[in-house]
């Protein structure tokens, strides 16, 4: 019966440290959750990051588009008051 | 790993040790810490001490704390548990592992270092192992952003 009191104690005490860590870990995790960890803001300000670039993206598509449009009108202006001065002259 | 566990190449050095004198020789069983080990051939008792120790090394050089790294701790946790509870029981019983008797003080006195290095070398997993520290989540965060900012950073001007 004594020889197996080591054996219980030299299983029992690394086993409790195991789960010991192991519970501690999961509680720490759990209160984490309602706070955010630096990583969490790290993942968010990334997120965010990523949706202003989109916006930015789109934003310069649409000004380019707007000046080709822009372009485009003026060179259909330069066109067609070339045309009336030629009217005019005839 | 951030931290310096003296505590676990103290007990690697130690097991080391008292795994060259078992494959020297049956003597070192007397050893109060060594004789609750008696009945276990000697080759098999130095090869555990010798696992466990390259086992404890391998986990202190990691550079984080994981899973893997506690289970590496734990045959050397257990070793030294069962050494110390024999120290414990060498006191309570007023008689050294191999039978001499002394007075309960001389034998706290003499198997002490035994008992902290047990208590020490616990709180030392247990601080390794309980949570990230704020440097590392710090450091991991700040890679995560390098990271971002670099990609986000528009191309500079271009070669000429």
């Amino acid at each position: 019966m004594n020889a197996l009191y080591p054996i219980f104690i030299g299983a029992g005490v690394p086993a409790l440290t195991f789960t010991g860590l192991w519970f501690w870990r999961l509680r720490y995790r759990r209160r984490a959750g309602g706070q955010l960890t630096e990583t969490d803001i790290a993942a968010k300000i990334a997120a965010r990051q990523e949706e202003l670039r989109q916006e930015r993206e789109a934003r310069d598509e649409r000004l380019a588009g707007l000046i080709a449009r822009l372009l485009q009108s003026a060179v259909d202006a330069r066109s067609l008051q070339d045309a009336v001065e030629r009217a005019i002259r005839r | 790993m951030q931290t310096h566990p003296w505590i676990v190449w103290y007990a690697v050095l130690l097991h080391t040790l008292w795994a060259c004198l078992l494959l020297m020789s049956q003597q070192p069983y007397g050893a109060t810490a060594l004789h609750v080990y008696g009945p276990l051939p000697r080759p098999l008792m130095a090869g555990t001490l010798l696992i466990a120790s390259v086992l404890a090394a391998w986990a202190v050089t990691r550079r984080q704390p994981s899973w893997q790294t506690l289970a590496a701790l734990l045959p050397q946790q257990a070793i030294l548990t069962v050494s110390a509870y024999a120290a414990a029981a060498a006191v309570l019983a007023a008689h050294y592992g191999d039978g001499v008797i002394r007075p309960r003080p001389f034998i706290l006195a003499d198997q002490a270092p035994v008992i902290l290095v047990f208590a020490l070398h616990t709180a030392a997993v247990v601080e390794m192992h309980a949570r990230q520290t704020t440097a590392d989540v710090l450091q991991a965060t700040l890679t995560a952003m390098d990271t971002e900012a670099d990609r986000l950073r528009p191309p500079g001007p271009s070669s000429r």
